[in-house]
């Protein structure tokens, strides 16, 4: 168990500044995912924290100790990688053992360790299998399996799921969460899916563009994000935005409002709008809106599709505004 | 397997199938037969049918013996060193370090210089003396004028060294392209695990790129002794036959005795043992391709 520590930390590739200071605090223990789009920096901030990758300057420690210049084996880290990166000739027992069996730990220690990740992880039945007979789901079972025997401080997660299913995904997401209940051991988990961002983590970080936006509890990043990208990136659908004469009177430059956070009526009051198209999810509708301030989606019961066609009003509920100016939060008034 | 979707593709494989009947079954066949025969180029009479008269005679003939270990030293030294070498150098070829795509140019060199010019430029490099391996000597204080090709180990050694030379590279380009299919990711997951580079290598390379360190040593296994030019620019066979593989053999049966029964004789028997050698190889080889190709 382990807390990592990043100060002033800055990766260039070349010319190009991937990463251009970073400060940054993981607590021992937390779940903690690092979400942003393609590109954002999220994969070189995990690998640096591995050692696989060097930073051009700056300092990183994990559980107190300075690991600059260690090698990644050296760091107390295990790593999952998306592609499982599984070694396959070799079979799953060699595959969760090649850690130990490298450090020549004593084989009576070997079998135990294996047999523990293996029944955690309900592996038992597949030991002797190669990763081609396996399913993807397994074969990322037994990438976790390969960390959980090195007992790491810091665990850390590529991207784990993104080749995977939409149902095996969920269910691997649980999984890893279960594993974190059962570990209590820091993980560090990149993503670029806020959904999985959202539903995994009691911390977020988000970065872009090599900069971090905002951390905090999923909760704080939805309710009160700090700046318009995070604003735009976490929740889904994505919040609406309305730019123009509405926030420039409030103060700021951008307005933002969530679909749920929106009513769709016959009412006299709000903005006239017409729906466009209606999106039915069964436990939700997302209304498709044509409005006056400009295109907006509305979260919606399922009899809003009665009012296809007719003309609308569409209101924010007070207390719910979001307001920015240059790109950082700003008090926004209750009402319009 | 009657298949109707495959009806008329004879007509697409017959000239390819008649095209190598006609350059090696049929050869192959007619060296059989010649080595039936005792046919004297230099007198009027005809070929006299021997039978296997002249197989009896291989066994007994001191330089045939003498030259079928030379080849077994002349095929397996050199591919085991080539193997070795060139996987090392694909290995240190990976590496992404400065100057790496000049090097890998300057690789290639001895795999497109002619055989015989690549004897040449050993044989230059070794003049006793005057060479250039007598110079690299002398920058380290060490005289020596030796004339390597004078004495039969070290001219072995030589026509081995050449040969490795020519052969090593083209066994190193194999070699890193099988190395370049192998996921990045399963190193650095061997660098988390502990593994140092040469364990990643030895524990990852290698087995994922056995199936082509076999092909590729059987290839060079059947290859081995189109090393002629070089022997034959280099010691003519000699110092006292210690050069001498058994298709250099078959050569001056043919070529400076006129025995062409003899050549064949030897060149048909060295057939047979090859094939008698890698065909277990070879068949894993082509069923490992086909099952490639169809899955």
């Amino acid at each position: 168990m382990a807390d990592v520590e990043i100060k002033k930390l800055t990766k260039s590739f070349g010319t190009v500044e991937v990463i251009p200071e970073m400060d940054l605090v993981i607590p021992d223990g937390s779940f903690t995912v690092l979400v942003g789009p393609s590109g954002c920096g999220k994969s070189t901030l995990l690998r640096m924290i591995a050692g696989l990758e060097l930073q051009t300057s700056g300092d990183l420690s994990i559980g107190g100790v300075d690991v600059r210049g260690r090698d990644p084996s050296d760091r107390g880290i295990a790593m999952v990688f998306q592609s499982y990166a599984l070694y396959p000739h070799m079979t799953v027992r060699e595959n969760i053992s090649f850690a130990l069996r490298l450090a020549k730990a004593d084989p009576a220690e070997i079998e135990a360790r294996v047999q523990n990740a293996a029944d955690i992880l309900q592996l038992t039945p597949l030991l002797d299998r190669r990763p081609k007979q396996l399913s993807g789901g397994q074969r990322q079972r037994v990438a976790i399996g390969r960390a959980i025997v090195r007992n790491p401080e810091v665990f850390l997660f590529d991207e784990p799921l993104s080749n995977l299913d939409a149902a095996l995904r969920v269910q691997m997401r649980v999984e890893i969460m279960e594993l974190h209940e059962r570990l209590k051991t820091t993980m560090v988990y990149v993503t670029h899916d806020q959904v999985e961002a959202m539903t995994m983590a009691d911390r977020i970080v988000v970065l872009n563009e090599g900069r971090i936006e905002q951390v905090g509890s999923p909760l704080e990043l939805y309710d009160t994000p700090q700046t318009a990208f995070v604003a735009g990136f976490i929740g889904s659908p994505k919040m609406n935005f309305v730019r123009g004469d509405i926030p420039e009177r409030l103060g700021g430059d951008l307005l933002g409002v969530r679909p749920e956070h929106m009513t769709l009526g016959e009412g006299d009051t709000g903005w006239t709008a017409r729906i466009h198209l209606l999106e039915q999810l069964g436990s939700d509708t997302f209304a498709h809106v044509d409005s006056e301030v400009g295109p907006l989606i509305v979260r919606c019961h399922r009899e809003v599709a009665e009012l296809v066609g007719r003309d609308l009003r569409v209101a924010a509920k007070p207390g719910m505004l979001h307001l920015f100016k240059d790109g950082r939060r700003t008090d926004a008034p209750e009402t319009l | 397997m009657k298949n109707p979707a495959n009806k008329g593709l004879m007509t697409l494989i017959l000239p390819t199938f008649l095209t190598l009947v006609a350059i090696t079954v049929l050869p192959i066949l007619i060296t059989f037969g010649i080595s039936l025969f005792y046919i004297k180029l230099t007198s009027a009479a005809g070929p006299v049918f021997i039978g296997l008269e002249n197989y009896f005679e291989l066994f007994t003939d001191d330089r045939f013996l003498n030259s079928l270990v030379v080849t077994v030293e002349l095929i397996f030294i050199p591919v085991a060193l080539q193997i070795v070498i060139g996987l090392l150098l694909a290995m240190i070829l990976k590496e992404k370090l400065p100057g790496m795509g000049w090097m890998r140019i300057a690789f290639l060199l001895p795999a497109v210089i002619p055989p015989a010019v690549s004897g040449l430029v050993w044989k230059l490099f070794i003049v006793p003396g005057a060479g250039g391996l007598t110079y690299g000597a002398s920058l380290f204080g060490m005289d020596l004028s030796l004339d390597l090709l004078s004495m039969p180990s070290s001219a072995l050694a030589v026509v081995v060294a050449t040969s490795v030379w020519v052969g090593t590279p083209f066994v190193a380009l194999l070699m890193l392209s099988a190395l370049e299919s192998i996921g990045e990711e399963q190193y650095e997951a061997a660098r988390i695990d502990g593994a140092n580079w040469f364990q990643r290598h030895w524990y990852i390379s290698v087995p994922e790129m056995l199936p082509v360190i076999v092909t590729v040593t059987v290839f060079r296994i059947l290859e081995a002794l189109a090393i002629f030019p070089i022997i034959f620019v280099l010691t003519g066979g000699g110092p006292a036959g210690s050069t001498e593989p058994i298709n250099y053999y078959a050569y001056v049966n043919g070529f400076e005795y006129l025995r062409v029964d003899y050549a064949a004789t030897i060149i048909f028997f060295f057939f047979v043992a090859m094939m008698g050698a890698t065909a277990p190889f070879l068949i894993n080889i082509a069923r490992r391709e086909g099952r490639e190709a169809r899955s």
